[in-house]
């Protein structure tokens, strides 16, 4: 059965489309502002780390997903602080974090009697394994990362290009920027679900990268992106289902490749137009 | 005259290096205001201080008559833009709209009153044509008129500005301080620079700063300080200022 026949014929399929769908315009407005605060190392740091929040609820518990959204929002609340009032050096915390988390995440799943839970799946992700319940619960925490988006806009476009500035403007810099890590965080808990762990850094960076190569307005970068990020995944999808590929790899790959050669195609672009 | 500024014996230190000792400065409405002096002799401290980013750890320092405020919307704030990244995806006037930010601007869009402020400031300082390109396409010149419009773009009483024409062409300098004698017909401007010779031109007071103290000249500088600013004879003001 060709791609299509199989997308209109089966459920999971549909299922993986929609969750592509909804992680594509994600990926937009988050990765948009991971890209212009040059912070992909922070979005990592997060995306790790949540592995540890994982653990922690398997061993006590609680649903795998509620533990992702849990540590997320702390690990963002926690680098908000670390930016703001401690006077350690950033990236030194962030790469603590980043350990510290996926290490707590193995130890407590090693811990857990008889959980047989499988740890590749977190950290690549199965786009395919997205079940009804899951659209659900990823539809909330989008709506959520939305709307914080669509409120906070202006401000955090003013905290990204001068972060002094806007607070002597009165805008509440701390707030705002963890809010920002925030909507960061919740996007890469939703990109687990569909890439897995490992390669949510990919996704975070490489479609505002790749839309940043076409036009220089922040709205229109999140724009393109979003389209970017549900072109490399259905692409992705439509290869992986052909070839019988593993579906996060397959989809980062095409995003990468697609970058690398957006990338050429600029630098072509601007030698030829001089 | 309304004081707009007054530092009384203030004392900075970032950690252990005192920076500032028994600081008095005074600032008059209306005053167009340089703080000169050598890198590292606490000139942007100063400035630091008056939009309240730092605390004194000594002395008082009272601004509009009251405590310094980390967000007056009294004063507007025009940094040294070296510090911005080049590639950052910003148009002119987006930037030049940031200057009308504040904790309650919510929803992507500005309001019809603040957009038209925005062309307006844009057309004060020649900018509008630009108004669609990258900010950090534009040339010192330019970006220093994009930065100045979004200080001024909310009106404040108060322009404070760190080295203004540190990173213009020096052809460009004069339509900078031309422009600031300009704006300073209707408000106090403050700036900082390291360049003795030709601020002394255009502003109406000025404030030696190294350390440990600050000293004002008014219109009465004696055309032979003038001369020796200008000659780059500065022997007599880094005598009298002790820099």
């Amino acid at each position: 059965m060709d791609f299509l026949g199989a997308l209109i014929n089966y459920q999971f399929l549909q299922n993986a489309v929609f969750a592509a769908l909804l992680a594509s315009v994600l990926c937009g407005i988050s990765g948009t502002f991971v890209f212009v605060n040059r912070i992909t190392f922070i979005a990592g740091g997060i995306a790790h780390a949540v592995l540890g929040g994982v653990g922690a609820a398997v061993y006590f518990g609680f649903s795998p997903f509620s533990g992702a959204v849990a540590a997320s929002i702390i690990f963002a609340f926690v680098l908000g602080i670390i930016k703001f009032k401690a006077s350690q050096h950033e990236d030194t915390v962030i790469g603590a974090l980043w350990a510290l988390g996926m290490s707590a995440g193995i130890i407590f799943i090693y811990l857990t009697p008889g959980y047989s839970v499988n740890l590749l799946s977190y950290l690549f992700g199965n786009i395919l394994l997205v079940s009804t319940d899951d659209i659900m619960v990823l539809a909330v925490l989008g709506f959520a990362v939305i709307s914080v988006a669509a409120v906070l806009y202006r401000q955090f476009k003013s905290v990204s290009f001068d972060l002094e500035f806007s607070i002597l403007r009165g805008v509440k810099g701390f707030v705002v920027y963890t809010m920002m890590l925030v909507m960061i965080a919740l996007t890469v808990v939703v990109l687990m679900k569909i890439v897995g762990l490992i390669l949510v850094i990919a996704f975070l960076s490489l479609p505002a990268a790749t839309a940043a190569v076409f036009t220089n307005r922040i709205g229109k970068i999140i724009l393109l992106s979003s389209i970017l990020s549900f072109m490399f995944s259905f692409s992705g999808l439509f290869v992986s289902y052909n070839f019988n590929l593993p579906t996060g790899a397959t989809i980062t790959a095409v995003a990468g490749i697609i970058y690398l050669l957006s990338i050429i195609s600029g630098v072509y672009h601007e030698r030829f137009s001089k | 005259m309304q004081n707009i500024i007054e530092f009384q014996k203030v004392t900075f230190s970032y950690g252990r290096n005192e920076v500032l000792k028994d600081v008095d400065l005074v600032v008059e409405k209306g005053d167009f205001f340089a703080i000169v002096g050598p890198n590292g002799g606490g000139k942007t401290t100063i400035l630091r201080l008056i939009l309240g980013l730092e605390v004194p750890g000594k002395g008082k320092i009272k601004i509009f008559g009251d405590k310094p405020d980390i967000n007056t919307s009294r004063a507007g704030y025009v940094p040294q833009f070296s510090s911005h990244d080049r590639m950052f995806p910003i148009s002119v006037r987006d930037v030049v709209s940031q200057g009308l930010i504040n904790r309650n601007s919510f929803f992507p869009f500005y309001n019809k009153r603040d957009l038209m402020k925005v062309e307006e400031m844009m057309d004060l300082l020649g900018i509008k044509g630009r108004a669609k390109d990258r900010f950090g396409d534009l040339s010192g010149g330019l970006k220093q008129r994009t930065l100045i419009a979004r200080a001024i773009v909310s009106d404040p009483e108060l322009l404070l500005l760190d080295e203004p024409v540190a990173s213009v062409d020096s052809s460009i300098e004069k339509d900078i301080y031309d422009m600031l004698v300009e704006l300073n017909r209707k408000m106090t401007v403050v700036m900082v620079s390291h360049d003795l010779g030709f601020v002394s031109q255009y502003v109406n007071k000025v404030g030696c700063v190294n350390r440990t103290f600050v000293c004002h000249r008014t219109e009465e500088m004696s055309a032979e300080i003038v001369d020796g600013m200008y000659s780059g004879k500065n022997i007599m003001i880094k005598h009298k200022c002790g820099i």
